[in-house]
């Protein structure tokens, strides 16, 4: 399904870091909304700063968004807690457009209904495996799905082992 | 030998009849060591100058300033080579005159006496060189100068007291602001603006006793207010000066007066009004034009438009550019307008940001 953009990215002032502090935030908190919802649709978990330019220009009304605009946008998306850098070198960000608590719950939940309690399956398989083909966090990015994880094993529902030189987890 | 240089005959006449005592004939000039084709001079001196002629150079004698000669030195002869007077000379300098030598490697030049007068020449040449009159004459004419200059001094010094008197006075009329009548004061400071006196009373905001920035105001008011009306309410202040200036021809105003009379124009309840932009530019508008015309005039224009710019603006509302960019800029500030900034240029559209939300 084609991603469907919105007003604002055919709009050209939407590409001017608005100098009106009012009208700023509007825009920018559009910025972070397009953001999200660009990563969730292409189920995007992990952005890199240059290879994001596509989303920050416009080549229909051939317009784009600064370099300071873009660190503005990552900014507000930062504040929000729903980016969070890889490292120091801020080249690369996780983006939330699930938190790791909600892809843990989500995850979690699948595990009741399955009835897979006290067993152990691989990373590999509760991502890529045939029988989490039709779930949301099908393909979800390694990283994303350990802190997911993380979040579990804080509530004392999961516990992320090796077994036969590969990762697992064991879920109570 | 390329220190010695021709000249005209009827030049040096007179100044060798004047003080040439004394010749000598039959000198032979050795440029350096070598002998050069000059064998049979005839030497005057002057106080400032060597000259030599000869019968085979009708024309022109050949000349040495005596201020290039450095040390003088009798060579001691012997049988086979006569005694010679050496005159050591200063370093080559280039000069405009025609030469015997154009460049020569010696340092020196010899003169040979073959009718005798050595001895003689080498007393005589003494004298001038000790007295060195050749320095006296510049400073005769340096002297001159001074005295030229002194007047000057002397007037600059007197203006020295009545300028420290007139500051003196500008500083009593400070403190002591409210002992001295108003009238005393104005007629005070109009003597200290013909003295061009900087005076800190003056400088500041127009007094109630300005009589002539009231003035100026009014005056100011009278001739602009239809070239304003007509430009659309406004006008840049640098404008405004320039027409007030050519119109009066002569008593031009300086940049100070004219601003400080437009800045007393509110209170004097004048139909114009001195207003300054957010971004520093001044202009002279109508009090009757609130801002709200010009913005309701943009607001319309961008209906029809979807997007201006401050050209745009101006062209259609026939007001100078940079008002149109002021107003344009003050509805962004407002949040009517938002601005897409490419290498383009600058639009503006409506604030769809606030609008469409």
């Amino acid at each position: 399904m084609e991603f469907s953009w919105p007003w604002e990215y055919d709009f050209p002032p939407f590409f001017t870091l608005q100098p009106n502090l009012d009208t700023q935030k509007k825009q920018l908190e559009a910025w972070r909304k397009l953001v999200i919802d660009y990563c969730h649709h292409n189920k995007i978990f992990v952005l890199d700063v240059q290879e994001s330019i596509p989303l920050f220009q416009n080549k229909t009304i051939d317009r784009q968004l600064s370099s300071e605009g873009i660190k503005r946008v990552l900014e507000i998306l930062q504040e929000n807690n729903q980016i969070e850098w890889c490292d120091k070198s801020k080249k690369q960000c996780f983006v939330y457009w699930k938190t790791p608590q909600e892809w843990g719950n989500l995850i979690y939940c699948y595990i009741i209904d399955k009835g897979m309690t006290n067993t152990v399956c691989t990373l590999y398989e509760l991502t890529e495996g045939d029988d989490v083909k039709n779930e949301e966090f099908a393909g979800l990015d390694k990283s994303m799905l350990l802190k997911a994880l993380e979040t579990l094993e804080a509530s004392k529902k999961a516990e992320v082992i090796m077994f036969g030189g590969s990762e697992g987890v064991k879920f109570f | 030998m390329d220190r010695l240089y021709f000249k005209d005959k009827n030049d040096c006449s007179k100044e060798i009849t004047s003080y040439s005592h004394t010749t000598w004939k039959g000198i032979r000039l050795y440029d350096g060591d070598s002998k050069t084709e000059y064998r049979s001079e005839t030497a005057y001196l002057t106080p400032s100058r060597l000259y030599f002629s000869s019968n085979d150079r009708p024309a022109m004698n050949m000349v040495l300033d005596l201020k290039c000669i450095v040390l003088v030195e009798e060579e001691e002869g012997s049988i086979l080579r006569s005694s010679k007077i050496i005159l050591h000379l200063l370093p080559h300098v280039s000069e405009q005159h025609s030469k015997p030598y154009t460049r020569s490697s010696a340092s020196f030049i010899k003169l040979a006496f073959s009718n005798g007068g050595l001895s003689n020449f080498k007393i005589c040449i003494q004298k001038p060189l000790l007295e060195r009159a050749w320095e006296k004459h510049t400073e005769s004419s340096s002297t001159s100068h001074s005295v030229a200059f002194q007047d000057m001094k002397n007037l600059i010094d007197m203006a020295k007291d009545m300028v420290q008197l007139a500051s003196v006075m500008s500083s009593k009329i400070k403190d002591r602001h409210g002992d001295i009548s108003d009238d005393e004061t104005v007629k005070f400071k109009s003597y200290l603006l013909s003295l061009g006196i900087e005076d800190p009373v003056t400088r500041n905001a127009c007094s109630s006793s300005n009589m002539f920035c009231q003035h100026l105001a009014k005056e100011i008011t009278t001739f602009l207010l239809t070239p304003i009306s007509d430009s659309g309410g406004f006008m840049s202040l640098s404008d405004a000066y320039c027409r007030v200036n050519r119109a009066r021809g002569f008593e031009l105003l300086s940049p100070e007066d004219f601003f400080q009379a437009c800045n007393y124009m509110e209170q004097l309840n004048l139909p114009l009004t001195c207003r300054k932009f957010e971004s520093g530019v001044l202009v002279l508008q109508l009090q009757s034009e609130t801002n709200s015309q010009l913005e309701k005039d943009t607001e319309s224009l961008l209906q029809a438009r979807r997007k201006l710019t401050a050209f745009e603006v101006s062209q259609e509302l026939g007001i100078t550019i940079i008002l149109a960019a002021e107003c344009l800029y003050t509805m962004e500030r407002k949040g009517v307008l938002c601005r897409d900034d490419t290498v383009r240029g600058l639009v503006f559209y409506h604030n769809e940001f606030s609008s469409r939300t």
